[in-house]
């Protein structure tokens, strides 16, 4: 029974984490029509921000959270602008570019704060027993947080005008000109958000998980593996992925190690792309 | 009827949309037929199912009586039967010559081809009959728009196709360029090459062709030469509010 | 109508022989010059990069679908090469070609599964196969070593200049084949697929057939070099899996210049000797690599070869198209 609801209670707490940063990634790949391999970094700089604030200069966590997460997010329109808008029709050559981004920010961790894991203090210590199953305060902040940012980010796409300009830009880019709304805008602010939001994921798991120079890559491709079980471009599916992802994990993690929950995203991405090009829970958009 | 190809019964839907319905034509070697109708009657989805892009939901396309309906694009190239495309792509970063070079590597050219001839040599002589032989070095990307189409049915031409299809090859095009290309099929169909050009542009049209067909929400409305067709009225209220040339 | 006959004649064809044949030259005569073993293994590895990043350009740099999972072939016929060394006593010379058989095979197996994807779905279905081949490389520590990975395997030569000759020579073959076959009309038909995939199909081209050769033939290229590499070495670990040895070679070829054989020869060079000389630095040295490879994508998207043959044309007010 403990184990059914450690499983259940981790299995969400990891999907509200992965959904926070696929929603991003999702929004991205729906809106620009890009893939951005560096996603993954601003979840990175996220921790690694959080440590800098909280440990080293001592901020209180609620002004170092803020701080964090807006330097990614300017970082992330950044890229977008210098990095991204020159090459927007060539896919190949921003897959090349952003994965290169999101190895130099690892290179550029390991030369400021060196190979080890950087530990961050938990925001509030202690833990509740639920169902003979202890878990942290930090955990059920981190689930709540990811919760409430991911419906927030709903309702900023569904019912605000700058968030309806930005899912007419996703659907149909042309269209959208014509309406007068400006898709470079929109390009640059759905990268700013993605980008905060996995910086905010980043902030809140590194007393969960030390901030190390390589945290960039299995948040990225597992989002990616969101993102195609759930469909380019779609938001409730990134949910309902990230959080059938986090229980399948789990379930592994449990029944075998952590080492094969590892592969269960490798091999999903592998046989949904085989057998459904278009991803399971998609409107059917052309792979 | 010696028939070289017979569509009979073909039908696509997508999603509730019925884009066509129940086509049939017979071609005969030699024929020129114009397909015509409004934007969206589905004429480029029935070259696309002709030509094994897209699979038909019922009916079959018989080329020299063989079904070819359930074929892969290029082993339909590889039968004779070549088309051409409305948004024209090609090879951009290559040159001419190499845009029309590539079909030379086909199965079909490879066998037809003389032994001793070297592949950029058939490959000239193609570009040659569009006019486009001082071209041959300069990248796709570089050409006007005029040339492009032409270098566009250059590459359907090596294929030596039994039967050419021209998806829209006059839109886009000046007065210019249009009668460039007016002469080339012209010339082509005299020398006997079968072809069907679907065209939005009637006036163009109808003055190269023999047999017309016309479609409107994806079922055909009528057939037979082209003075017929201007006459027919159900054609005539189709293309109503339309310009007319 | 001047000009087409001096493009296709014998001309070009000696030319393009005399510059690799230079560079031939050159590798084969260096140790004349070059004596100190240090030197020697630095070579021996930037043969071998050479190799793993033409044959990564034969298939990405062509179709344009970029393989972020090249160290799949690598490894695979690394172990391949490693275990039937290790457990039947096999020499490189069978070794190597059966690691390449092995690696074809996986070349296979990822070509017919990536056959409808592209882009990014392309580059993650690749990505996959290399990481849960790392992955089962680390948990399985009675069979394949674990985390250590397997030692004791026979060295391939007695001296580093051994190992510097056999990479040497290896390599001027692969060279000398991709590029030949690069200028082939396989390699026409490949562009054609990566340029405009629908309308090379729509001209009577059998591309499911070019990819999957494609992709078989850099994979079994890359599959040798990783079962040379393991013997040279002496050993392998997962490591000869990981994506970074993938995303490596993937730089050294779009640093060079994707899509021209020669470009991935430059690249892996460069970066081979700047990783070296950096050492010092230690991690840093990816830092520079990655810096390189963002300011290459941004600046000059054709890589070093066309900085340098854009230079050499403006120089010599040659007009012809590129080599």
């Amino acid at each position: 029974m403990t184990a059914l609801v450690s499983i259940f209670v981790l299995g969400t707490i990891w999907g509200a984490v992965y959904s926070l940063i696929a929603v991003g990634f999702t929004l991205i790949f729906g809106v620009a029509g890009i893939v951005n391999l560096s996603h993954g970094a601003f979840y990175m700089l996220g921790a690694y921000l959080a440590y800098t604030f909280m440990t080293l200069l001592n901020i209180n966590v609620p002004l170092s959270a803020l701080m964090a997460v807006a330097a990614v997010a300017l970082i992330g329109m950044a890229i977008d602008y210098l990095g991204i808008r020159p090459l927007r029709e060539r896919h190949a050559y921003v897959l090349i570019l952003t994965l290169a981004l999101a190895l130099f920010f690892q290179e550029l961790m390991y030369g400021i704060y060196g190979p080890y894991g950087k530990p961050v203090k938990s925001f509030v210590v202690g833990e509740i027993v639920l169902g003979g199953v202890y878990i942290s305060y930090q955990k059920l902040i981190t689930l709540f947080v990811a919760a409430a940012f991911v419906i927030l980010l709903w309702l900023f796409i569904k019912k605000t005008k700058t968030g309806k300009s930005i899912s007419a830009v996703a659907q149909n880019k042309d269209a959208a000109i014509l309406m007068g709304i400006q898709y470079e805008k929109a390009y640059r602010m759905t990268m700013g958000i993605s980008a905060g939001l996995a910086a905010i994921a980043g902030v809140f798991i590194s007393p969960i998980l030390e901030a190390v120079p390589t945290m960039w890559s299995f948040p990225l491709f597992k989002a990616f593996a969101i993102v195609i079980i759930g469909g380019l471009g779609s938001l409730e599916g990134a949910i309902i992925a990230s959080l059938l992802l986090g229980y399948s994990e789990t379930l592994v993690s449990f029944l075998f190690s952590a080492n094969y929950a590892d592969m269960v995203y490798l091999i999903a991405i592998i046989l949904v792309l085989v057998l459904r090009p278009t991803g399971i829970l998609s409107k059917g958009r052309r792979a | 009827m010696d028939a070289v190809l017979e569509i009979q019964g073909m039908s696509k839907a997508f999603g509730g949309l019925q884009a066509v319905k129940n086509f049939d034509l017979q071609v005969r070697k030699g024929d020129l037929i114009g397909i015509i109708g409004p934007n969206g009657a589905g004429k480029t989805t029935v070259f696309n199912m002709i030509t094994g892009f897209i699979r038909p939901d019922s009916g079959e396309v018989k080329f020299r009586g063989e079904n070819i309906t359930r074929l892969k694009p290029f082993e339909i190239v590889n039968r004779g039967l070549c088309r051409t495309f409305q948004l024209v792509d090609l090879f951009k970063e290559m040159t001419a010559l190499e845009n029309v070079m590539i079909p030379c590597f086909s199965h079909r050219v490879r066998q037809r081809r003389a032994q001793e001839e070297k592949p950029w040599k058939t490959a000239m002589k193609f570009l040659e009959e569009m006019g486009l032989a001082k071209r041959f070095n300069e990248y796709a990307k570089n050409l006007p728009f005029g040339e492009l189409r032409l270098l566009d049915i250059a590459r359907a031409m090596a294929t030596q196709p039994d039967i050419l299809l021209l998806d829209e090859p006059f839109s886009g095009l000046d007065v210019e360029d249009a009668s460039v290309l007016s002469a080339a099929i012209k010339q082509m169909h005299q020398k006997g090459q079968t072809m069907i050009i679907i065209e939005h542009r009637l006036r163009d049209l109808l003055k190269l062709v023999d047999r017309v067909v016309a479609i409107v929400f994806g079922e055909k409305i009528a057939e037979g030469n082209p003075q017929e067709i201007m006459n027919n009225p159900k054609v005539v209220n189709a293309y109503l509010g339309e310009r007319r040339d | 109508m001047e000009g087409y006959e001096e493009l296709f004649g014998p001309r070009r064809f000696y030319r393009r022989l005399l510059g690799l044949g230079i560079f031939s030259a050159i590798v084969l005569l260096a140790p004349l010059v070059v004596e100190d073993p240090y030197y020697l293994e630095l070579l021996f590895l930037c043969h071998y990069y050479v190799i793993l990043a033409c044959s990564w350009d034969l298939l990405s740099g062509f179709t344009g679908n970029i393989n972020f999972g090249h160290a799949f072939f690598i490894a695979g016929a690394g172990y391949t090469g490693a275990l039937l060394n290790l457990n039947l006593g096999w020499q490189y010379w069978l070794t190597l070609p059966a690691g390449g058989i092995i690696a074809a095979l996986f070349g296979l197996l990822v070509g017919v599964v990536t056959l409808r994807l592209k882009g990014p779905y392309f580059a993650a279905v690749t990505f996959c196969f290399g990481a849960l081949l790392y992955k089962w490389f680390m948990v399985s520590s009675k069979s394949l070593g674990g985390e250590e990975g397997l030692s004791g395997v026979a060295s391939l030569s007695d001296s580093p200049l051994g190992n510097y000759y056999f990479s040497g020579i290896f390599m001027i073959a692969v060279v000398l084949g991709l590029y030949f076959l690069s200028k082939s009309s396989f390699g026409l038909i490949l562009r054609s697929i990566g340029e405009n995939e629908t309308a090379s199909e729509g001209s009577g081209i059998n591309t499911i057939y070019f990819k999957v050769v494609a992709f078989m033939i850099s994979a079994a290229i890359a599959g040798v070099a990783g079962a040379m590499y393991a013997h040279a070495q002496m050993h392998v670990g997962p490591e000869m899996a990981h994506d970074s040895l993938s995303a490596l070679v993937l730089m050294m070829a779009v640093v060079g210049g994707m899509g021209s054989i020669i470009g991935p020869i430059m690249g892996a060079y460069l970066l081979t000797m700047v990783n070296e000389s950096l050492r010092f630095m230690g991690e840093l040295r990816l830092l520079i690599y990655s810096g390189a490879v963002v300011a290459v994508i941004l600046f000059a998207p054709k890589g070093l070869l066309e900085i340098l043959s854009q230079g050499f044309r403006r120089v010599t007010g040659d007009r012809q198209k590129a080599v």
